[in-house]
């Protein structure tokens, strides 16, 4: 998994003046109250945005968040530093929203799916260069669009492209093949083109 | 190669670009070169996308009363173990320690054994009956053997495992003053089973606390 | 070619020696050992973590990271026991003196476990374990039929999944919670710690938690089989579990203060006592 944009170090960290973050893991395996809320503070809004995505319902969301901390600190113990912190608790939260979604009746991807082509394909579209998306999605847009995907399609999108989840380890996390996941993720891409030109025309028409 | 044959595998080559039939249909192909683009567009910009939104108070509040009722945050006016103050090798045993935890149990099951009986107990501090009060307001005061053994075991663990001694002394003083309760309760219920036990768990604290301390002075 | 002023010269070598001798002081140390069935295992640490996992063959596999080159392991084996202990070769402060061991182990293998700061760590054994430190956080989880003893001074204990054995818990003022947990002789005993469970007390088992000045908090199913005694000497006792109430007990009855009662087959026998604690029973 690629790491977290502008990660610093571990050891540079610093939450609070003269806390690293390296210190508050420390502090917090001795049960150090004020690590705990050092460390939620600066991993919350990444870990309930991941949960966001994945269940497009701010409640649950919520919960799963409460529910991922919770984990990570009666397991804090076990973190070595082989990996980032960062990285650990991600994991962490990807499994706790997974499990949550298993337990809802999570669309499972088909272990059999066909290569089919799309139905709508951009062969029909007549001088397609002219609609390119490239360019034309504000970050608003695009967040709207990911909350449309239906949650199967949504749950491998927002771990590839933009949790940073490779197709192995999706498929590992997924317990699916590679081969499903890269071809949820082109879907989960045709459908997001889809709801973005629809968007944008949308848009054009009113102005 | 037709369109429909580049989409059926566009999925798993988009990352590494495809055959050089594939690579030559998408440079001739301004409807699949459009979609790769837009494919590979949207793909960026998530990238891009970062965490904006906070969870509610809530969310803390719930973690925090959960991380308290579970056990998993102490107080922090408690002070860290790890303080500086160097380490020396463990001294040698304490062999009076062992001895004193033993005669601590055996005081404890002597007191009540003798109160089961009505009689009174041979160990019995004169000022018992008036004493629940005074007791408390002097934790380490225990029956007298009690008291001696207390101080050994504090200077034991200030000796092998300074870090550690105000924990040990705030906890004995807590463990005495259930000792104490206890005491009083099986002095005004004195065939009460209950209360006899209470007295026999106040004193197994006791002798776990000695036990801790004990090791500390073991090599 | 720009020279560098001498000044910042020795402060990167400084520098890099420094990096050095601390990535050489803190160092990891690997064991392997093949025990054969129902091994012991001990480790005695003073600081640092034990955790314990158990292992997918027969072997008992060992890591520890050493703090610093102050502090050693003595690892022995005699036979189908091995004894790990944390062994301080000179002045060194806790924090040099700290060891982290994480242990794979066969599950059926008895453990005994002495760590002054803790944490303990034991998931997924099904034997004997002994579990000690003065302030050490100790969670035990997925553990079928072992005895478990648990000894702390300040330091937490948690049991979660935790069945069909004899459990012991001392502790003055770690407070002590159970998540789905029961067993034949069930006994906790606290001073001022609180004590929260979370079950529905097994079947024909033996419970006893007491303390001085915590508060005890049972969480119970409908569905528990249980004869309950709850009374504290100074502490409110309530309950709005719907027990079928009892009027002749062994203990007085004092409205808000005591209470005795059954629910279903009355099959565990359940005993809550606090001298000023508050005890709250209730209906999951």
């Amino acid at each position: 998994m690629r790491p977290e944009k502008g990660e610093l170090t571990q050891a540079k960290k610093t939450l609070v003046p003269g806390l690293t973050e390296a210190d508050a893991i420390d502090r917090a395996k001795q049960g150090d109250s004020e690590s705990f809320e050092a460390l939620y503070g600066m991993h919350k809004r990444r870990v309930y945005s991941l949960c966001l995505r994945m269940t497009g319902n701010t409640a649950e969301a919520e919960d799963l968040t409460q529910e991922a901390f919770l984990q990570l600190y009666r397991k804090i113990s076990t973190f070595r530093g082989e990996s980032a912190f960062s990285t650990w608790l991600h994991r962490l939260a990807v499994n706790v929203v997974l499990m949550h979604l298993r337990k809802k009746g999570l669309p499972e991807v088909s272990l059999e799916e066909s290569l089919e082509p799309q139905e709508e394909g951009p062969k029909k579209d007549i001088g397609a260069r002219d609609n390119m998306l490239a360019g034309s999605i504000d970050r608003v847009n695009l967040e709207r669009a990911i909350e449309s995907l239906p949650p199967g399609y949504r749950i491998i999108f927002v771990l590839h492209d933009i949790e940073g989840y490779e197709h192995n380890e999706i498929a590992e996390i997924m317990g699916c093949s590679i081969g499903n996941s890269k071809s949820q993720l082109h879907k989960a891409r045709m459908k997001l083109r889809d709801l973005l030109k629809t968007s944008r025309t949308e848009r054009a028409t009113r102005s | 190669m037709t369109c429909a044959e580049f989409q059926a595998v566009l999925a798993y080559i988009i990352d590494n670009g495809g055959n050089a039939e594939q690579q030559e249909h998408l440079r001739q192909c301004a409807v699949c070169s459009g979609l790769v683009s837009d494919l590979k567009y949207i793909a960026e910009q998530a990238k891009l996308l970062v965490p904006m939104m906070d969870p509610s108070k809530k969310v803390w509040d719930g973690i925090k009363s959960s991380l308290e009722r579970e056990g998993l945050v102490k107080d922090s006016a408690r002070g860290s173990l790890l303080g500086s103050t160097p380490l020396t090798r463990w001294g040698p045993a304490n062999w009076l320690l062992p001895v004193a935890a033993a005669l601590l149990v055996a005081v404890g099951l002597l007191y009540y054994q003798n109160r089961t009986g009505g009689q009174q107990a041979t160990l019995q501090p004169s000022s018992d009956n008036a004493a629940d009060a005074s007791i408390q307001a002097a934790p380490l005061q225990s029956a007298s053997m009690g008291d001696v053994q207390d101080q050994q075991v504090l200077s034991e663990v200030a000796a092998h495992i300074p870090a550690l001694s105000q924990s040990y002394r705030q906890d004995l003083q807590r463990v005495n003053a259930y000792i104490a309760d206890a005491r009083g309760l099986v002095t005004r219920n004195p065939d009460d089973e209950e209360s006899r036990q209470a007295l026999m768990e106040a004193y197994q604290q006791k002798a776990m606390l000695y036990k801790m301390a004990m090791r500390h002075s073991l090599p | 070619m720009t020279s560098m002023p001498r000044s910042v010269l020795w402060v990167l070598v400084v520098l890099a020696g420094s990096a050095t001798l601390v990535a050489a002081a803190e160092n990891r140390k690997e064991f392997h050992y093949n025990l054969g069935p129902h091994a012991a295992v001990s480790v005695m640490n003073q600081f640092g973590g034990v955790t314990i996992t158990p292992s997918s063959d027969s072997q008992v596999g060992v890591v520890a990271l050493l703090r610093s080159n102050k502090v050693e392991v003595d690892a022995t084996q005699r036979g189908g026991r091995l004894e790990l202990r944390t062994h301080f070769l000179q002045n060194a402060t806790p924090d040099e003196g700290r060891v982290d061991y994480e242990l794979r182990v066969p599950a059926d293998t008895s453990l005994t476990v002495r760590s002054t700061s803790g944490p303990i760590s034991v998931q997924g054994i099904n034997a004997d374990m002994t579990l000690e430190g003065d302030a050490a956080n100790i969670v035990v989880r997925q553990a079928d039929g072992g005895h478990i003893h648990a000894h702390t001074l300040s330091g937490p204990v948690r049991l979660e999944d935790v069945a069909h054995g004899d459990v012991e818990v001392i502790t003055v003022s770690g407070p002590v919670t159970m998540e789905n947990a029961d067993g034949r002789m069930f006994s906790v005993n606290t001073t001022d710690a609180k004590i929260t469970y979370n079950g529905d007390f097994g079947d024909s088992g033996e419970y006893s938690f007491a303390n001085h000045s915590g508060d005890i908090d049972v969480i119970l199913p409908a569905s528990a089989s249980v004869d309950i005694t709850a009374t504290s000497e100074k502490g409110a006792v309530t309950n709005d579990f719907p027990f079928h109430a009892l009027t002749h007990t062994a203990i007085p009855l004092t409205q808000g203060k005591s209470f005795a009662g059954t629910a279903n087959a009355g099959s565990s026998s359940v005993r809550l006592r606090s001298f000023s604690g508050r005890i709250h029973v209730k209906k999951k």
